[in-house]
């Protein structure tokens, strides 16, 4: 399975690295995948309120 | 389902289908050249809605979605935890890279926006309705109106003020 390819400062790869070799996490991916959902667990009511801005501009003026 | 001009296909969550009908407006997706549905959305439509997908002029297409996700698609359903009818609209999308995705479900929608996918959810179809001459924005105000109190569509109250004034506007 492919994986999302991103880039990460030195410091936070550093941070990730430190927690897998403590053993707090089986590898990166999965600390990854942790922070994913806590941001997503905290933002989604923005997320929500963001959407739903475009979607009033797509409704109101879009092209299509 | 009524004869439109649209070219647009749409693949619906179950979101958009739900809240819509709820408000008695399922018809504003008549629009649309035809709007396709996997079978777990069908499934989960008729748990909450059962008659919805009888609409006499909607015709909902029901798809077995059978092709394997993308693995980029994959790995996004397990990170935002994607439903199985999530995971199904996305992977018929897939199929079907220039229709629109219809979901009200932030993560979905996320999911279909780092994919490259047009999506849009009930609010945005409402108010097209206006564009696209449907209904006047006196009629739409009075749809909004009615969200609170006649839909499981979550909307801050502040923000469905403000929506309604920049119709007005």
């Amino acid at each position: 399975m492919k994986a999302i390819c991103t880039e990460l400062p030195d410091k936070v790869y550093e941070e990730v690295k430190l927690l897998v070799e403590k053993g707090w996490f089986k590898n990166e991916d999965d600390i990854v995948l942790e922070a994913l959902r806590r941001f997503l667990d905290i933002h989604k009511v923005e997320l929500m309120e963001k959407f739903i801005r475009e979607d009033v501009q797509w409704g109101l003026h879009g092209k299509e | 389902m009524a004869k439109s001009d649209s070219k647009i296909v749409a693949v619906c969550d179950a979101g958009p289908i739900i809240h819509l009908d709820e408000l008695n407006c399922l018809d504003l997706l008549s629009n649309f050249h035809s709007l396709l549905i996997p079978k777990a959305v069908q499934r989960e439509v008729e748990k909450h809605r059962f008659n919805a997908l009888q609409h006499p002029r909607i015709i909902f297409k029901t798809i077995d979605v059978v092709s394997h996700p993308e693995p980029k698609l994959l790995v996004l359903s397990k990170a935002l935890l994607l439903d199985k009818g999530e995971l199904e609209s996305l992977s018929l999308i897939q199929e079907n890279p220039e229709a629109i995705f219809l979901t009200d479900d932030a993560a979905a929608r996320l999911a279909g926006e780092e994919l490259g996918y047009k999506v849009h959810g009930t609010i945005g179809i409402i108010l097209r309705a206006i564009r696209k001459k449907i209904k006047t924005p006196k009629e739409v105000v009075e749809l909004l109106n009615e969200i609170p109190t006649k839909t499981t569509l979550f909307l801050k109250p502040e923000l469905l003020q403000e929506i309604i004034l920049e119709i007005k506007e």
